[in-house]
């Protein structure tokens, strides 16, 4: 490790991580990078960095002024950004002085231009520790075309919302009250009320001057995406029979999963309790989406497209004693391993044939 | 003081919660307090049989609700018990001719004048079920030790969380200590991983429980039956008194305890 007094550089394996600190003025910081590349520049060979810058909030611009400095001043090229994760709600709730309106969520994505925070993808990323802590920028989405993101997002409507439902009913007769258990149910877990929840969804880190793109292109919903799957629904009561929670992220129960309860996340669902139920993780088409459960009880399990059966006879399964365990897609088929880590490489494990 | 009113629910059909709501109703009577029972099984009444009063009727739950008679024109005094009393379900309607609000403003008038407020609830989980836990600020689960009961218990008390009805009581009907001991049913044990709530009792399965029934007499007058014993117990548990759960098996009971306590009996398992 090398430290100064505002830059930080790790080693990581093949990859090297520089720290750059959040509070000095970015020029400064700018120019300390620079002058330290310039006489040090024999460390750095050829390579790939990636860059942390902490939890300031950067526009495109400066984001391509820090990469020119190193990849002009160095011979290693700056893979991504990565950015805090906190800046995240520090961006929500500042919003004031980016001058986008909370209450109306639709003119955010008119007149602001996204910075795109990734979901850690396991493939390309190694460190598991700091995938808990730290979000990746990442430099194609931004930097590409050399000029920045060409895309905008399109005008959100609420109607994702629907998704989150906690659907009941046998008739016709129960949508009255259905209603009132969805948004009941709603509140309970989230503490908020919907238009909170739609914000607290809908929001990026944003903090742009340049206006005006408004480019649709077909990676839009993808974008859109990415950054759903670092929102987790947290639910801290048991899911009982006759419960469907649908949500477009990752789902955490910290209670059991009942037997006749449903849960489709389109990213992972997390359970430290007893997963009796049906779980579907990865229900948009991610196939690298994945099921945890301290006690994985369930019969029928589904990630992506994927299903399987557990091959276990008896359905009367005991909690008592059991490890936690994980299930995943490998060559098209479901497997659940002992769980060792999320980004743990499983070569065993059970089949549950589909 | 406000009564408490308290309904008895279970999702499905003929695990026993007529026979829980006579029982618990006549047992608090016998304590000492004031207690209305309230049949919201619109079209299918059967409290007022399992209590005996079935000749007694005159009007019903809907009579009152709609006005056609008074109050206290309508609920049924107990043979046996001064401060126990009945508002029996029509017969002849159906459970959508009342309404969430009037339950609840009926309860609210009851609640002033009683101690205990006991809502027999109908199976399934539609209008006759949100009109019985409409008033309700306490829920009694009822289940057997049945996968399908559970099931369906489960259900009620998440529809019951969504409701504000928070923390039911857990009552395990027709348990067979015998077949639990084999393995052959489901314990208690069981029971509570899944359904995650506490257990107010266990009422073993009981023939004596249906001789009283065809009687229409609650089994909780018979001092000999087990059954009624175990209801005994809920009504002072509910009533606040800190009655430990017991060994439902005749044959471990106290010997059992004792066995239990000296290290010769291993294979304790269900305590009621
Ligand atoms: N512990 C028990 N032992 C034996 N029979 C029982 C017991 N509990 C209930 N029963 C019988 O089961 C039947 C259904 O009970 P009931 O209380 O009417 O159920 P519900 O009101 O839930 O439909 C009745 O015939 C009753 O006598
Ligand atoms: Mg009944």
């Amino acid at each position: 490790m090398l430290e100064t007094s505002l830059i930080k550089v790790i080693g990581r394996g093949s990859t090297v991580n520089v720290s750059i600190d959040d509070i000095e003025d970015i020029s400064v910081v700018c120019q300390h990078l620079n002058d330290h590349l310039a006489t040090n520049r024999f460390m750095y060979s050829t390579g790939i960095i990636n860059v942390d810058v902490g939890r300031r909030i950067l526009v495109k611009e400066e984001l391509h002024k820090i990469k020119e400095i190193i990849e002009s001043e160095s011979n290693v090229t700056v893979s991504r950004f990565w950015c805090d994760p906190s800046t995240l709600s520090d961006a929500l709730s500042e919003t004031n002085g980016f001058g986008v309106d909370l209450a109306d969520p639709s003119k955010k994505w008119q007149s602001q231009q996204p910075i795109v925070i990734q979901h850690n993808d396991p493939a390309t990323y190694v460190d598991p520790d700091s995938c808990i802590e730290q979000d990746v920028i990442d430099l194609d989405e931004h930097l590409s075309d050399g000029g920045g993101i060409s895309e905008t997002i399109a005008p959100e409507t609420p109607e994702y919302l629907n998704g989150l439902i906690k659907a009941t009913g046998h008739s016709d007769e129960d949508l009255h009250y259905d209603t009132e258990y969805a948004s009941s149910a709603i509140s309970e877990i989230t503490g908020a009320d919907e238009d909170t929840l739609l914000d607290d969804l809908v929001g990026f880190p944003v903090r742009n001057e340049s206006a005006s793109l408004d480019v649709k292109s077909p990676k839009t919903e993808e974008l859109i995406d990415a950054y759903r799957r670092n929102e987790a629904l947290f639910i801290k009561t048991t899911c009982r029979s006759g419960e469907v929670i649908k949500y477009p992220g990752d789902i955490v129960v910290l209670a059991d999963v009942n037997p006749g309860a449903q849960l489709v996340a389109d990213g992972d669902i997390i359970i430290f309790g007893n997963l009796r139920g049906f779980a579907h993780a990865g229900a948009s088409g991610d196939t690298q989406s994945v099921i945890v459960a301290s006690n994985l009880n369930a019969h029928r399990l589904q990630i992506s497209e994927c299903t399987g059966v557990s091959p276990e006879k008896s359905n009367r399964s005991k909690s008592k004693g059991s490890k936690p365990r994980i299930a995943f897609i490998r060559r098209n088929s479901i497997y659940v391993a002992a769980y060792t880590g999320r980004f743990a490489g499983y070569t065993g494990g059970v089949l549950y044939e589909g | 003081m406000k009564g408490r009113t308290i309904v008895i629910t279970s999702g499905k059909g003929g695990v026993g919660k007529t026979t829980t709501t006579a029982n618990i109703g006549t047992g608090l009577a016998m304590r000492g307090h004031r207690v209305v029972v309230i049949d919201t099984d619109i079209g299918l009444r059967n409290l007022d049989v399992v209590m005996g009063l079935e000749n007694r009727i005159v009007y019903d739950l809907v009579d009152i609700i709609e006005g056609s008679c008074k109050m206290h024109q309508g609920m049924i005094k107990d043979k046996n018990n001064q401060d126990l009393y009945l508002i029996p379900a029509a017969q002849t309607r159906d459970k959508n001719c009342i309404t969430e609000e009037q339950v609840k403003e009926l309860c609210s008038k009851l609640e002033s004048e009683f101690d205990y407020v006991l809502i027999d609830c109908p199976a399934g989980i539609e209008q006759g079920f949100k009109n019985a836990i409409a008033a309700a600020e306490e829920a009694i689960i009822v289940t057997t030790p049945e996968v399908s009961a559970i099931r369906d218990a489960d259900r009620v008390i998440g529809l019951l969380a969504a409701a504000e009805i928070h923390n039911p009581k857990l009552i395990i009907n027709r348990i067979r200590p015998g077949m639990v001991k084999r393995g052959e049913m489901m314990d208690k044990d069981d029971i509570v991983d899944l359904l995650a709530v506490e257990v107010l009792g266990m009422v073993p399965a009981d023939d004596r429980l249906i001789t009283a029934t065809n009687q229409g007499v609650p089994v909780i007058h018979d001092k000999r039956a087990v059954s009624g014993a175990a209801f005994s117990r809920i009504t002072a548990r509910i009533d606040g008194d800190d009655v430990p759960l017991m060994d439902l098996d005749p044959k471990t009971g106290i010997m059992g305890k004792v066995k239990e306590i000296m290290g010769m009996n291993r294979g304790a398992y269900s305590h009621a």
